[in-house]
């Protein structure tokens, strides 16, 4: 019924804000639904991601952007995955959430990249990826990132250097395989 | 192939990308109408954390004034004097805004009375500070229909705006007692929006009749308090 009732005293900070949430609520909605099945944990999952990422505000430059898509799905993505590893136990259907969002190797091919590096970053497990991008893709900082996350700094690191073995893997069995 | 941070740096954005591409497209096809207990969430996270944000990195700032309005947006727009309040009016093809300030120092709200809620509705969610009130009643043979009141308050420190879902909307100005509002209607969901002195209230609700949301609207009594 109400699309947002907000009141801010900067209006800079307001407009860019309900911009932002305008723009990608529902998409973050649906990321999140698609892991916890839950409307009300899913809303629960977006506004913590706001939560998160309003603490970060100065990092998004442009809204409209395939980054500031991408780093809002993935702050939320991440905050469900945590959600749902919490409650998996009660699940009568659980599944390994390590997974979630990660195409098929047979999508992957299909896409036809040209990139075998992109395609080895699609390829793996959503924390690794969640982590690479917001380093990368982002230019979060460690500490940043432990912060997006709530993972600890050392915990980020370690994951990223897992991500890159991981990576390296990949990359040797295609090049095995080929 | 050893992987090293340059070669993360030049390819991450492709696989971002890919995989967007693979993965969440078909999750841009949706809609989801949040609850009133999200939006509220909502609304306290923009509150709080207002001071958290650094302005140096924004983009130039949406330039508000009417012309720019007019001119720039292609929306069309009106601002009028409402009794102590300003407000600024932007409608758009799917929302209006309403941008409020006020020439009052400081304003608190001491108090706000529901004199009239029709009956079979209970009170479920409420709260209460000096600059915003809020409480949503649900009818309790049907949790569908619902009643939100909001009033805010506004003075130089706390500028603002209100956005309202007014696409394929009907919109009228209607009295509410001796003020003037607007009364929004899409579907069956229906809105009143007016202010009184240095607030704004909202009342919205589902399946019910114009004439009783004016009645609950005319029994509302802010009890306000502005400082010069």
């Amino acid at each position: 019924m109400l699309l947002l009732l907000s009141l801010l005293e900067n209006e800079d900070e307001k407009s860019r804000f309900i911009e932002l949430y305008e723009e990608y609520r529902s998409l973050m909605y649906f990321t999140s639904f698609k892991i916890l099945n839950n409307e009300k944990d899913a809303e629960d999952a977006v506004h913590e991601a706001f939560l998160r990422v309003i603490k970060h505000f100065e990092k998004i430059s442009e809204i409209k952007c395939p980054k500031t898509r991408a780093y809002l799905v993935t702050i939320v993505e991440n905050i469900s995955i945590d959600m749902y590893r919490v409650k998996k136990n009660k699940e009568s259907v659980p599944f390994d959430e390590e997974w979630v969002n990660v195409p098929s190797t047979d999508m992957i091919s299909e896409y036809h990249s040209g990139n075998v590096i992109a395609d080895a970053i699609v390829s793996l497990p959503a924390k690794y990826r969640e982590v690479l991008l917001l380093k990368y893709d982002m230019g979060y900082k460690d500490e940043e990132i432990a912060e997006l996350t709530a993972m600890t700094v050392s915990n980020v690191r370690k994951t990223v250097q897992r991500a890159k073995g991981k990576l390296e893997m990949i990359l040797e069995e295609s090049e095995a395989s080929i | 192939m050893k992987i090293t941070d340059e070669l993360l740096y030049l390819n991450v954005s492709s696989a971002r990308d890919e995989w967007f591409s693979l993965s969440m497209k078909d999750n841009l096809k949706y809609e989801h109408d949040f609850s009133h207990r999200f939006k509220r969430k909502i609304r306290k996270l923009i509150r709080q954390n207002k001071d958290k944000v650094n302005y140096k990195s924004f983009r130039p700032a949406i330039v508000w004034s009417l012309v720019a309005v007019i001119f720039l947006s292609g929306t069309t727009a009106y601002a009028y004097r409402d009794n102590i309040l300003n407000v600024a009016k932007k409608v758009k093809s799917e929302l209006t805004e309403y941008r409020y300030s006020s020439e009052v120092d400081m304003c608190t709200i001491d108090s706000v009375t529901l004199g009239y809620i029709t009956d079979g509705f209970d009170l479920v969610d409420s709260s209460e500070s000096p600059s915003s009130y809020y409480y949503r009643y649900v009818n309790r043979e049907d949790e569908t229909k619902d009643i939100v009141i909001i009033v805010d308050v506004y003075s130089k420190q706390t500028n603002g705006t209100m956005i309202l879902d007014t696409e394929d909307a009907i919109v009228t100005e209607i009295m509410i007692g001796n003020l003037q509002g607007e009364y929004i209607e899409k579907g069956e969901n229906i809105q009143l929006l007016w202010s009184d002195e240095n607030c704004v209230i909202w009342i919205a609700a589902r399946a019910m009749e114009k004439d009783e949301l004016i009645r609950i609207a005319e029994n509302i009594i802010i009890n306000q308090k502005a400082y010069q």
